[in-house]
């Protein structure tokens, strides 16, 4: 009961520090709606504390409280998929583009973030942890729970992408 | 040589290779320029990605519940994670989610709860006549120093009730009501601040119902809220941003 206190005292400093990350990752994570990343945010944030005792102090926090997040989310898209009767996508990770590029209704002042947020989910979140988060291939396979491979494939991709984007080719 | 892939391309560029494998990559490129041409394809400087994500950050909301023991909050975490367990997040994040605490109200926030105060008998009644609406919307455009004259605060869909002079932190904020073609209470917002910035539409879902789209040019913030669907909130923010695209 004590250790667990303990860990759940450390968990709770952790989230603190890291809240504004964790909540980028969770919007990411969903696609960019904002609910949802909220929605996620806090059921991540109740999870890891009812976790606690699994977490390795001296470990990286952020990631597995990122490994987390992903799993809630994809056992939510799977409760949606199954309650519109849509079946179970055990792919976990979808590999299609999230949306069309609209300079309208992009979300965000800068052009290069609402390129990578056009990129399919996989790709993006395969940027975020690898070349904004500074996590080895690794490290990003692990918390997407994909191989090493997949990872580097859709660093590839996206890297193909955003520099034909930026009209660099 | 056989031909790299794309995923070895990729970790080279990252720097994941070992120098000796980038110093075998560096001597074939010199030779072959299809290689050279492949690597060029998928070098994006990744390096200033993170300043453009930190753009995300300043967007994270202000999470209020304490992360303290003491609070009942989080005494009750591991019940809700069994509860998300039995019923998926979304109803237990709901029933967790506390209100966003005055200090760290942003204008949005503060708006938003305003207008979830209102309903179609809110402004139903209210038909000024013009000089009614002049009289209204003086006061407020100078207080401002924006020209809200009637071409400026008319857009197709909406219907015109009023105009509030309100203030967000002292600095003043117009909201003026209106109804759409449904009879749905829509309020388009200024406020003037005191720094600069240009952003462009932004939308965003509030309290899983409220549908807002947010602008900024120059020193003002703008704002287009209601209960109505998303569409039509990007097409009423499209409408009001060109009528002042001259600032």
């Amino acid at each position: 009961m004590f250790i667990k206190k303990r860990r759940q005292a450390i968990v709770r400093q952790e989230l603190r520090k890291i809240r504004r990350r964790l909540w980028r990752f969770c919007l990411m994570r969903t696609n960019g709606n904002y609910t949802d990343a909220d929605d996620l945010f806090q059921a991540t944030a109740l999870r890891a504390l009812d976790k606690a005792r699994q977490f390795t102090p001296g470990s990286r926090f952020d990631n597995w409280a990122y490994a987390i997040a992903t799993s809630i989310w994809l056992n939510e898209l799977r409760s949606r998929n199954i309650r519109l009767g849509e079946g179970v996508d055990d792919t976990g990770e979808t590999d299609i583009a999230s949306k069309e590029m609209d300079a309208e209704t992009n979300i965000f002042a800068s052009q290069v973030l609402n390129q990578v947020m056009a990129l399919p989910d996989g790709q993006k979140l395969a940027v975020l942890l690898v070349y904004v988060e500074g996590n080895t291939y690794n490290e990003a396979a692990k918390v997407l729970d994909v191989p090493v491979g997949t990872i580097m494939s859709r660093l590839a991709a996206a890297r193909k992408k955003l520099k034909l984007w930026a009209g660099e080719v | 040589m056989s031909k790299l892939s794309d995923e070895k391309i990729t970790a080279y560029l990252d720097g994941a290779l070992s120098p000796e494998e980038v110093l075998h990559i560096d001597e074939e490129r010199a030779l072959d320029r299809e290689l050279d041409q492949r690597i060029r394809q998928l070098d994006f400087n990744v390096a200033t990605l993170g300043r453009d994500f930190d753009e995300m950050l300043g967007q994270a909301p202000h999470f209020t519940f304490e992360l303290d023991e003491q609070k009942p909050v989080w005494r009750g975490a591991a019940m809700a994670a069994s509860i998300i367990a039995m019923f998926g997040f979304g109803f237990a994040a709901a029933t967790l989610t506390k209100p966003v605490s005055h200090e760290n109200l942003s204008w949005v926030d503060a708006v938003a709860q305003y207008q979830m105060l209102y309903r179609t008998a809110s402004l139903k009644d209210l038909n000024p006549t013009p000089e009614q609406r002049k009289k209204q919307l003086s006061p407020v455009a100078a207080k401002l120093g924006f020209d809200l004259s009637q071409a400026k605060i008319s857009v197709n869909g909406l219907e015109y009730k009023n105009t509030n002079l309100l203030f967000f932190k002292d600095m003043p904020l117009a909201q003026i009501a209106y109804l759409d073609k449904q009879n749905r209470p829509v309020s388009f917002c200024i406020i003037k601040r005191k720094k600069n910035s240009v952003t462009d539409i932004k939308t965003r879902t509030l309290n899983k119902q409220m549908q807002v789209a947010e602008w900024s040019r120059g020193q003002y913030g703008f704002l287009v809220i209601g209960n109505v669907d998303k569409q039509e909130i990007i097409e009423l923010a499209k409408q009001f941003k060109a009528l002042s695209a001259d600032l």
